[in-house]
């Protein structure tokens, strides 16, 4: 069984012909998911009884078109596992069991989902993809010494799950797609319930889903989309059929290009290159390219970093080692307060929560956190404008490739370097897709897209139409 | 907006956390330039409403009905420290 | 020098809501501690609050019933610090949008009308409770119980109007009526569901500048807020006049020792960097909604105790005692409709039914006897079935076990004896038997009449007819 290339709709087809068994796959997932964590650290928890457990529930028909039954998934350790822990990739998490299942796990389950694990994130999901997770760096399979991003694209780019939940804040997932030369989409605010998802900030993070092409993307979307009751924010717009949504030329199509898009710090040469490859392409299927004027945009990641570190300084006030969680003994309430989290936390989440304690104290609310928000106000507006002219907005999804492990040494910025082009559509709510482009080469990179809300099926059939003929060579383990 | 080491520390007690003099020099370093580019926009942001939530919709409510709560063990099944009943915390009165 | 003393009251009253805000917990008081709690009350990672809208139906009520102007949007906001009965690290508060504002409650004080202005009420969640293992300053850990956590509650802020401790209890009992008159809370002090903060401080007697004010927390009574405010203005009296500056603080009173003490923490935090709570999406209180509760609202007590007054021509006196419930005010409005003589009504209820509730210390609502009972027996006695001091007696059969007193009044033969012949045979026996008084009321002594109806009464169990008895033996006697 090659694993590398399956893709759901194979799965399926294996179940449908008899060419595979559920005991089998999962027993064969399961076996290599051990030898990927080995070698790659994609994961924090892999348990086998609980993997086990799972597969002896499912009692979905297997090899039905478009089911999830029987396919194997892993998802990022900030979403709330009933009987798996959730660690949050924190210290402060290591022993935490939630007593509910997030909405979108109760989704997978019902569709009969192997969940294979809980992936690697970087704490709490904050921070520039580098790696801040307290179980250690997770590697980049198509090269050892790089980062994969989360935990979920590793174990995606690595054959051991077809497909992932992760969260995405300020691109973090779009970033770890475009790093391991997978998919990736951060559905409109709102479209995927965030009930059991331990976000840091509530008004960007948003669950998103990782796979390596259009057609997994649209089924898994299907099943997790949709109003949840226990989560205000999400939205009932009707969930359509992406699957058939993603089929159809792109003619006509308008894409939008940022001006001075060029002009974003740290843009590598390699990943200009790729983005402009990728634009020729789209014109030669017919894609109208247009020129467009967003003069705010380049402020998104320092926007998102002030906004994000206020919500995650009030979002992470309940890690106080009472309820839940680890304690650092102490004689006073307070003083345990501090030491439990001083010594749960990590470097990088204390500082970006006493920066986020700045920004929103009496001295600094109106001129850093206040202003912030107008300025998203501004950003969104621009956005709502371009999008009135053009159908979706294209940028490279980061401008560098993905860094190497040996420089994730060095203090993280809190505002990441990587967010220049992919934290907008979290200040807005939008819908943004990277796509993976230059996987030939063996240092992916990711091409991003931007839609209108609740378009995510726009976004798909581009990548739906861009990733045909391509015959990539997945990394072998 | 200039930003002193005093802040930082007094930002970091609020958010019960204690840095280390390595953690604060380098957080004092990255505000200090968050805070430049900040500056290039805070004229931009004049006159225009703050964006809280990023769905316009409002008003979502639920029925005043009863839900199961918790059974007692499960809500205390994560503490660090607990009897049958309740949590525990230590000593609130300083000494 | 004389000071003037000016108190500002914030009131946080919890709502009698089934479940709590952002919960489907339930809210009953006295359960086993953490039996009340959910994810969502107990802050755990991933949970999402979802709005109660009767928590909100309620503050809305009370705030109208408050003459608040009602807010059209509002956010919920974050107030952010850290303390053990904060499940969240953060409390969940209108900070920015309050549901009323710039209201007022009238008050009587000495027969004059007071205004207290109302600044604001708003709606949040309360913290959970702390049980503290033997004595507080001795104990080693404390006891968290979340089950109060995420009960919904308004804070109802005034404006510094008020002058003395008589005011802030006249006050309080006022807006503690109006409030249960909405049926919004059960405003049980001893329990907690209502409780007082005062802001006070004092300055020259005609001073337009404010002094140093403090905050006073921990009254659990309408009796101690008294007592608290009266310490706290003779404590601060002092010190200015031994020229010293009293320090701005937050004082707990201590009912023991009757005496108020500062709550000095390097711990406190003195800025809750509020910020609205995303996951808590704004209200929009749209004005059929707001008109529908306006209109649903019971008539209030000072629009009842001016229809009394009005349209039963009672005295203003009677009119506040008994619209002081509106389970009384109900009780009398019911009774008069089935006996329509207001004044003899209220007299009863003034007298004999207020008597025995509070000599019983029975609540108007655990009261056995009906106000179609009661209105019975005003009929009985209208009729001359019963003389108005045997009623007393059935009455107070009525009150031990509800029964109906025409059952009374027969199982009793407590009936009135008006017939002529039968009263003339008691009045002859009575004048044989006492040659002495009817000697001195022969001669002039006219108090010795009362005497000889007393004998009559005495000898007829009470059962005869007092006016009459007067005329037989005023004419036998001439």
């Amino acid at each position: 069984m090659n694993f590398s290339n399956l893709t759901i709709q194979e799965v399926n087809h294996m179940y449908k012909e008899g060419q595979t068994t559920l005991n089998e796959l999962s027993s064969k997932f399961f076996d290599r998911a051990k030898n990927v964590q080995d070698k790659y650290n994609a994961f924090i928890t892999l348990d086998s009884d609980y993997y086990n457990n799972v597969v002896e529930d499912i009692s979905e028909e297997l090899g039905e078109d478009h089911s999830l039954a029987g396919i194997p998934a892993v998802l990022g350790d900030n979403i709330c596992t009933k009987n798996l822990r959730t660690t949050c990739g924190s210290k402060i998490m290591e022993n935490y069991i939630s007593p509910f299942n997030a909405q979108v796990v109760d989704k997978l389950l019902e569709a009969g989902v192997i969940i294979s694990g809980k992936g690697n994130i970087d704490e709490f999901g904050a921070g520039d993809s580098k790696g801040s997770s307290y179980y250690g760096h997770s590697k980049n399979p198509w090269n050892e010494k790089i980062t994969p991003g989360n935990g979920a694209a590793c174990a995606i780019a690595s054959g051991t799950a077809l497909f992932g939940l992760a969260s995405d804040a300020s691109g973090n997932l779009r970033q770890s797609a475009a790093y391991c030369g997978i998919a990736g989409l951060k559905p409109t605010y709102g479209r995927v319930s965030r009930y059991g998802l331990i976000d840091y900030a509530p008004s960007l993070d948003q669950i998103g889903i990782l796979a390596k092409n259009a057609r997994d993307i649209a089924l898994v979307l299907a099943c997790t989309a949709g109003k949840d009751s226990r989560d205000v924010t999400s939205l009932d717009n009707p969930v359509p059929k992406y699957i058939n949504e993603i089929q159809g030329q792109l003619e006509g199509l308008k894409v939008g290009i940022v001006k001075n898009w060029e002009e974003a710090g740290s843009l590598e040469n390699e990943v200009k290159k790729s983005f402009q490859k990728e634009i020729e392409t789209l014109k030669e299927k017919g894609v109208k390219i247009i020129e467009v004027d967003i003069p705010s945009l380049f402020h998104s990641s320092t926007v998102t970093a002030i906004i994000g570190a206020v919500e995650a300084f009030s979002n992470l006030a309940n890690f106080d080692g009472v309820r839940f969680g680890c304690r650092a003994e102490s004689k006073h309430l307070h003083e345990m307060y501090i030491k439990t989290r001083t010594e749960g936390l990590g470097t990088y989440l204390k500082r970006f929560l006493t920066f986020g304690a700045m920004a929103s104290s009496e001295k600094h609310f109106n001129s850093l956190f206040l202003t912030a928000q107008k300025m998203r106000t501004k950003i969104i507006k621009e956005l709502q404008k371009t999008l009135e002219e053009v159908d979706m907005i294209a940028t490279p999804t980061v401008p560098f490739q993905a860094p190497s492990l040996e420089s994730s040494g060095k203090d993280e910025g809190i505002t990441g370097s990587a967010d220049v082009f992919t934290s907008a559509a979290n200040l807005a709510g939008l819908p943004a897709i990277s796509i993976p482009v230059n996987i030939d080469t063996s240092t992916p990179t990711g091409f991003q897209l931007m839609g209108r809300t609740f378009e995510e099926g726009t976004l798909l059939k581009v990548l739906h139409s861009l990733e045909i003929n391509k015959n990539i060579q997945w990394p072998t383990v | 907006m200039t930003v002193s080491l005093e802040e930082i520390k007094k930002a970091a007690w609020d958010a019960r956390l204690e840095l280390t003099s390595r953690e604060e020099e380098v957080l004092l370093e990255e505000v200090t330039q968050l805070f430049e580019k900040a500056a290039t926009f805070i004229k931009n942001a004049e006159g225009i409403d703050p964006t809280f939530y990023p769905v316009s919709i409002t008003s979502v409510m639920r029925e005043d009905k009863i839900q199961p709560s918790l059974p007692v063990s499960k809500a205390l099944s994560n503490a660090p420290d607990a009897d049958d009943f309740c949590f525990h915390v230590p000593r609130i009165i300083e000494e | 020098m004389k000071f003037e003393p000016v108190i500002g009251l914030e009131i946080h009253v919890e709502l009698l809501t089934n479940t709590k805000i952002f919960c489907g917990c339930s809210t009953t008081f006295g359960a086993e501690p953490n039996s009340q709690t959910c994810p969502v009350c107990l802050g755990l990672p991933g949970s999402r609050p979802v709005l109660n809208k009767r928590a909100v139906e309620f503050a809305i009520r009370a705030a109208l019933a408050l003459n608040c102007n009602i807010v059209d949007y509002t956010t919920f906001d974050r107030k952010n610090y850290f303390y053990a009965d904060l499940p969240k690290g953060y409390q969940i508060s209108q900070y920015f949008y309050p549901t009323g504002t710039n209201g007022y409650v009238d008050i009587n004080v000495n027969g004059e009308t007071k205004r207290i202005r109302i600044h604001q009420l708003h709606l949040e969640e309360d913290t959970g409770k702390l049980l503290h293992v033997g004595d507080i300053l001795a104990s080693p850990y404390s006891r968290v119980d979340f089950n109060r956590a995420g009960v919904p509650l308004v804070e109802i802020v005034t404006e510094p109007d008020i002058k003395n401790s008589e005011e802030a209890r006249l006050f309080l009992q006022k807006l503690r009526t109006i409030l249960l008159y909405t049926g919004i809370s059960d405003c049980k002090m001893e329990e907690g569901s209502m409780r007082c903060d005062a802001n006070i401080s004092i300055m020259p007697k005609g001073s337009k500048t404010f002094g140093n004010k403090t905050e006073l927390k921990n009254m659990n009574s309408f009796r101690s807020v008294q007592r608290g405010i009266e310490y706290e203005i003779t404590r601060q009296s002092k010190i200015l006049k031994s020229n010293q500056e009293v320090i701005p603080e937050t004082r707990h009173w201590n009912e023991s020792k009757g005496s108020t003490t500062a709550m000095r923490s390097k711990y406190l935090a003195s800025d809750y960097r509020c910020f609205p709570d995303p996951n808590v999406i704004p209200l929009e209180t749209d004005k059929d909604w707001i008109d529908q509760i306006r209109e649903a609202l019971p008539e209030l007590p000072d629009e009842k105790q001016a229809r009394f007054v009005k349209e039963y021509g009672l005295p203003e006196y009677d009119a506040e005692v008994l619209t002081s419930t509106k389970e009384l005010a109900d009780f009398y409005d019911e009774t008069v409709t089935l006996f329509n003589e207001p004044k003899t009504v209220s007299n009863w209820f003034m007298g004999e039914l207020m008597g025995l509730l509070n000599n019983e210390k029975v609540e108007i609502t655990q009261c056995k006897v009906t106000p179609q009972n009661l209105a019975n027996l005003l009929q009985l006695i209208d009729k001359g079935t019963i003389s108005g001091k045997i009623a007393k007696n059935v009455f107070e059969e009525m009150f031990k076990d509800g029964k109906d007193p025409q059952a009374i009044v027969e199982e009793k033969g407590l009936i009135q004896i008006s017939d002529t012949a039968e009263l003339e045979k008691v009045v002859e026996e009575v004048v044989e038997a006492n040659p002495g008084p009817v000697e001195d009321f022969k001669g002039g002594k006219k108090k010795a009449l009362g005497f000889l109806v007393g004998q009559v009464m005495k000898t007829t169990k009470g059962k005869a007819n007092p006016q009459m008895v007067n005329k037989i033996l005023g004419d036998k006697l001439k």
